[in-house]
């Protein structure tokens, strides 16, 4: 209905309703061919049609000089224009101050849609950032858990392998602060890992084992430091071991690690090795120039038999005829042999002959090797007999006998029996006891006079199985005086000997050796140092001697 | 016309009269769902007879939250007090929108209402864009005008649904010139742009 300015209060009514409505719509276009749509039934309009600018500037908004065209603006950014075809001006005119009315409403609605596009277009780009880099984070945790279980698997790998090398093996800084330390360190000091790391290595270490100078001058120098043999302990129980340090750099650290092999087998093996060579050496040598003196020997022993029945033997028809021949008288010729003791140092001649012949003897069965006489033997039976043989046959200096000294066997049980030469072995074993005895008296009895504190003599004969290598193991341990370390060396060679002169040829060790080393193709050693007694380990093999 | 008697619709506090065809435009679907939901309660409520064609509202969904209230959805399907069905099974038959088979099923739907003795019956339907492409769809405005007529006689209080997403402004401002009441900021207000079913039909449709 037309009011009295000519304004229809329903068409008012529609402006009001478009203003309501258009907050509801959900975008420009949308609004705009709403309101387009709607204003067609403005009085006078004949049609609206609307564009959508986007424009910064106002100003050039309205170069168009489009007539009845309005321009939707907030601040100085158009939205859009709203351009009326008009077909009776007076109609539409007062209708022209709410109609820019709803203008001025939809500029700040479409701004706020703007703003809303804007922001919903911030937030899906930020949504979408924070998604990836989410997805990023998510890839990186995982790949650094990843990385981290390998590297936790490849630690455990590592510290296995340190843990189960037969070394010691300890890390250091360049300050001596311990960085790492393996199960056999532990084992070896007693002290456990979290105990010693983050000490100082001369407070856990034995300073014996390390000279600290050494290590800070390695790690500075970069070169790696070898000190072999170092001996702990003393006596038979002497250990040696073989210390390396190895520089490492590691960026700006300056560390290094300690490694310290127990070779105190691998030492004695080496012994065993030289020695076994310069005994083998030695034996060939003895037997070459046995079976060179045998012969000028038997001559000689031979001649001086021939000579004494010639100057002895005054029955003998050849003596008597040679002597008629010659005018001489017999009796007056063995006077005179009497007289000069030649027939005396005839006999002297003998003796010293036949001595050399046993020596001789002797030194020929180095190279007397066969296996014609091998037989299964139980070890624990021969060293038995022998033990009653030398109760029955050795008798020492005030009478003393093997009954006379404390005697402990350890005999593991089920042993197997063995190939071996029974009185090659015996005889070994009797020299073993006999040398054991005369030392162990001897030693008493220069105890007695010193008045040092002695317990007595004593022997522990242990025999047992070394199963993995297959050995029956022997060995015979007196608590005498011990050797010092260059008889220990010396102890097996022919010739050597720490008796007396005239007391022992020093070749029954010789012997000895030769029978385990090379006729039964075992091994034979000796541990011992002064006042430690003595320990010699015969190892015999369980296999068929070829 | 009938005697009018008012009724609530349940998602404004404003009683309006039996009969009334009302336009809804929603951006949000959960301004769709609420509307809908609190429709048909209310109409549960005052014993009306309740239809709603709807593709986003589930029978699950309303049976949830008719429990909520006490109410036994499927008891009073049973008892015909209510009947749900998807929007384009009804409106949309053979993939074609056909006014005259729409307008006997809501005449059919009132005449049984009334049959069974119910107060009033209410109808809510949301219009989905698939009805610009299938046949008939640009009868979509001739239908709602001939709605506007029919409740004139026969009333059912019918509120149609619009999602202003999917439908362009224009379209959105020829529908509203189909229907007398409008929900504008959550009130219900008479429709300027309403044009009577008898002008619309006799210059809109041929």
């Amino acid at each position: 209905m037309p009011s009295d300015k000519g304004l229809s209060s329903k068409v008012i009514g529609q402006i009001a309703l478009m203003q309501g409505v258009v907050a509801h719509l959900p975008h420009a276009n949308s609004i705009m061919s709403f309101v387009s749509r709607g204003l067609r039934d403005v009085p006078g309009v004949n049609d609206v049609q609307y564009k959508l600018l986007f424009s910064q500037n106002q100003s050039e908004a309205t170069k168009k000089e489009i007539y009845y065209s309005y321009l939707i603006c907030h601040n100085d950014l158009c939205h859009a224009s709203l351009d009326f075809d008009v077909d009776k001006t007076e109609l539409f005119l007062p209708y022209v101050p709410y109609i820019k009315n709803l203008c001025n409403m939809l500029a700040i609605i479409l701004e706020e849609k703007r703003q809303k596009e804007l922001n919903k277009d911030l937030m899906e780009q930020l949504e979408k950032r924070v998604q990836q880099r989410t997805r990023d984070l998510q890839d990186e945790i995982r790949e650094r858990r990843l990385a981290q279980s390998e590297l936790t698997r490849a630690q455990n790998f590592i510290s296995n392998i340190i843990d189960s090398m037969p070394y010691v093996l300890i890390g250091v800084d360049s300050a001596g602060v311990v960085t790492h330390w393996n199960k056999r360190s532990e084992n070896m000091t007693g002290l456990k890992a979290d105990k010693a790391l983050g000490r100082k290595l001369g407070e856990v270490l034995p300073s014996m084992l390390f000279d600290m100078e050494q290590i800070v001058s390695s790690i500075h120098s970069g070169r790696p430091y070898r000190k072999r043999k170092v001996i702990l302990g003393g006596g038979a129980e002497r250990e040696h071991r073989e210390i390396t340090i190895y520089p490492l750099k590691d960026f700006d650290h300056n560390n290094a690690v300690i490694l310290i092999e127990d070779v105190t087998e691998r030492v004695k093996m080496e012994e065993v090795v030289i020695q076994s060579d310069k005994m083998m050496s030695l034996g060939g040598l003895a037997a070459g120039m046995a079976h060179e003196i045998n012969n000028p020997l038997a001559g000689m022993m031979q001649t001086a038999g021939v000579m004494a029945d010639r100057l002895k033997n005054l029955e003998m028809p050849a003596n008597q005829r040679v002597a008629d021949s010659l005018g001489l008288s017999l009796d007056l010729v063995r006077q005179y042999m009497e007289k000069r003791d030649i027939l005396k140092m005839l006999d002297r001649i003998q003796e010293s002959g036949k001595r050399t012949a046993d020596i001789v003897y002797s030194m020929l069965s180095f190279a007397r090797k066969s296996t014609e006489s091998f037989q299964s033997h139980d070890l624990t039976d021969l060293v038995d007999k022998v033990l009653a043989l030398a109760g029955s046959s050795f008798s020492f200096k005030n009478h003393l006998s093997i009954k006379d000294i404390r005697l402990t066997k350890e005999y593991e049980s089920h042993l197997p029996q063995i190939l071996c030469d029974e009185g090659k072995i015996q005889q070994v074993v009797l020299n073993l006891i006999k040398n054991g005895l005369e030392s162990m008296f001897e030693y008493q009895e220069l105890c007695e006079e010193k008045d040092i504190n002695y317990e007595g003599p004593s022997f522990t004969i242990r025999i047992s199985q070394e199963k993995i290598n297959q050995f029956i193991r022997l060995e015979i341990h007196d608590n005498g005086p011990g050797m010092s370390e260059e008889t220990r060396k010396r102890i097996f060679e022919p010739f050597y000997s720490t008796k007396p002169l005239g007391k022992g040829m020093g070749l029954g060790l010789s012997i000895s050796y030769f029978i385990i080393c090379d006729h039964h193709r075992g091994n034979m050693r000796v541990e011992s140092s002064p006042e430690q007694g003595t320990k010699f380990i015969i190892r015999l093999p369980l296999g068929d001697k070829d | 016309m009938c005697e009018q008697h008012l009724t609530s619709l349940g998602f404004t506090d404003q009683e309006v009269p039996v009969g009334t065809h009302m336009c809804l435009v929603f951006t949000e679907d959960e301004e769709r769902a609420d509307c809908l939901r609190k429709f048909l309660l209310s109409g549960l409520k005052i014993k009306e007879r309740s239809a709603c064609f709807s593709n986003h509202t589930s029978e699950n969904e309303m049976r949830s939250f008719l429990s909520q209230h006490d109410i036994t959805y499927d008891d009073r399907k049973e008892k015909q007090d209510i009947f749900m069905s998807g929007a384009s099974d009804v409106y949309f038959q053979d993939n074609t929108f056909d006014p005259d088979r729409m307008l006997g099923l809501l005449d059919h739907f009132y005449q049984e209402t009334k049959d069974l003795g119910y107060s009033a019956a209410r109808v809510i339907g949301e219009m989905n864009p698939e009805i610009e492409k299938v046949k008939g769809g640009e009868r979509l405005l001739e239908y709602e005008s001939r709605v506007s007529l029919m409740l004139k006689e026969k009333p059912v209080t019918a509120i149609c649904q619009y999602n202003a997403n999917l439908f362009d402004g224009a379209t959105i401002m020829e529908v509203l010139k189909v229907h007398p009441q409008m929900m504008v900021n959550g009130a219900v207000v008479e429709n300027p742009f309403f044009i009577e079913p008898e002008d619309y039909l006799s210059h809109h449709v041929t």
